[in-house]
């Protein structure tokens, strides 16, 4: 069952932690009851909306030219496409947040020692599920809603603010905010890049 | 008491496009909202000035100057207190606290990297001959909503869900207005 921040378990919060049992006791209670949710749902939607925004810039031209036209002809086959694009995503979502995770807990380890690798991974959590109104009003954008196309802006701006806010959430729990928001934003730079990269290849640029 | 003496307008912008959450909560208070407003009217200026050089290029240029001065003002004023508005309306719904004034300053102050990227723009712009309206106008209002999402957290008391959706309402009717913006004269 998932535990809410103020009933999570001091043990549980240290549990890679060797250093934990010489915390006091007083002090890993209020640290534990700070840590903030993860926003599983949130981030895995916004994921999955970025999914769906690579799908879209297929370029099936280039794909048919290397010999999958036939793969999704009829209507079934489309839609396990999309489905498959957004399981990706999501996949992709899960992939990429595990190494911002473990540098910003390297980078903390006073709170690593407090808090344990589970407080940095729901701060970062916290901090991606920024990327969710980016993400729905990229999939605006890409349906021309505004008449102009600039779903690449939302997205690369949301994985911005999704980094800069994990390093933000980092430091609410404890962290400095300076270095925070540096690895944040570097983090965040080598996503969008990451983005743009994906892009390209959906386009068949490489 | 001593009066709070609001920082420098450079390291303003800074911080409200790296952490807008720290800074809303220590700082806002201290500006006059005047001011607020003026740096949101000048972010859409400076989008406006790009649009219509870009306009101008392909021959379509409408906006006399008297026009462009008066959207200026009409946008840096209205749209933001109507985002204003909207958000703080839904977090009361979602039992926020804060203030309609103080909500007009945050949102205001939240057009920090539209002015940061209105400047880049305006200067590669006129300097390299480059259509930016799109490229630098419409990101630098695409990265408000960063700053907003820290407003509205604040405003809605750290509910994440309620602040989001928020946000990307509030998002949706600034895109509406961007786009408007840019297609020519009211």
């Amino acid at each position: 069952m998932r535990q809410t921040a103020s009933t999570t378990p001091i043990g549980e919060a240290h549990e890679t932690n060797p250093m934990a049992g010489m915390q006091k006791e007083p002090a890993q209670s209020a640290a534990a009851r700070r840590l903030p949710s993860g926003h599983v749902l949130l981030r895995t939607l916004a994921f999955a909306l970025l999914g769906y925004l690579v799908w879209r810039e297929l370029d099936w031209a280039w794909l048919r030219s290397h010999g999958v036209e036939e793969w999704a002809r009829d209507r079934d086959t489309l839609i396990l496409r999309i489905e498959v694009d957004i399981l990706l995503g999501i996949v992709v979502g899960i992939v990429i947040l595990e190494p911002v995770r473990w540098l910003l807990w390297i980078a903390n380890p006073d709170l690593g020692a407090s808090l344990g690798y589970r407080g940095v991974r729901r701060a970062v959590g916290a901090g991606f599920a920024n990327v969710l109104p980016f993400a729905l009003l990229a999939c605006a954008a890409e349906f021309h809603t505004w008449g102009w196309d600039a779903s690449s802006a939302f997205a690369t701006a949301g994985l911005m603010a999704g980094a800069l806010g994990a390093g933000a959430e980092v430091s609410r729990l404890g962290g400095k905010l300076g270095p925070n928001l540096l690895l944040g934003g570097l983090l965040g730079l080598c996503l969008a890049t990451l983005w743009m990269l994906i892009l390209d290849l959906s386009n068949g640029l490489y | 008491m001593s009066e709070q003496v609001p920082p420098s307008l450079s390291w303003t912008v800074f911080a409200m496009m790296t952490s807008p959450g720290a800074f809303l909560t220590q700082h806002v208070d201290a500006y006059p909202w005047p001011l607020c407003l003026l740096m949101s009217a000048a972010a859409f200026g400076l989008f406006l000035c790009q649009a219509e050089l870009d306009l101008g290029r392909v021959g379509a240029t409408h906006r006399t100057l008297a026009t462009l001065v008066f959207e200026t003002a009409y946008f840096g004023i209205v749209v933001v207190v109507i985002l204003a508005a909207v958000a703080w309306g839904l977090s009361r719904i979602g039992g926020g606290h804060r203030s309609f004034r103080w909500t007009i300053k945050a949102f205001a102050l939240g057009f920090s990297p539209a002015l940061v990227y209105g400047l880049c723009g305006l200067v590669c712009n006129v300097g390299l001959g480059w259509n930016t309206a799109l490229a630098f106008g419409v990101t630098g209002f695409v990265w408000t909503l960063r700053p907003m999402l820290a407003t509205l957290r604040e405003l809605t008391g750290s509910r994440t869900r309620w602040s989001i959706t928020v946000a990307t309402v509030c998002g949706w009717i600034l895109m509406q207005f961007v786009d408007a913006l840019g297609k020519g004269p009211m």
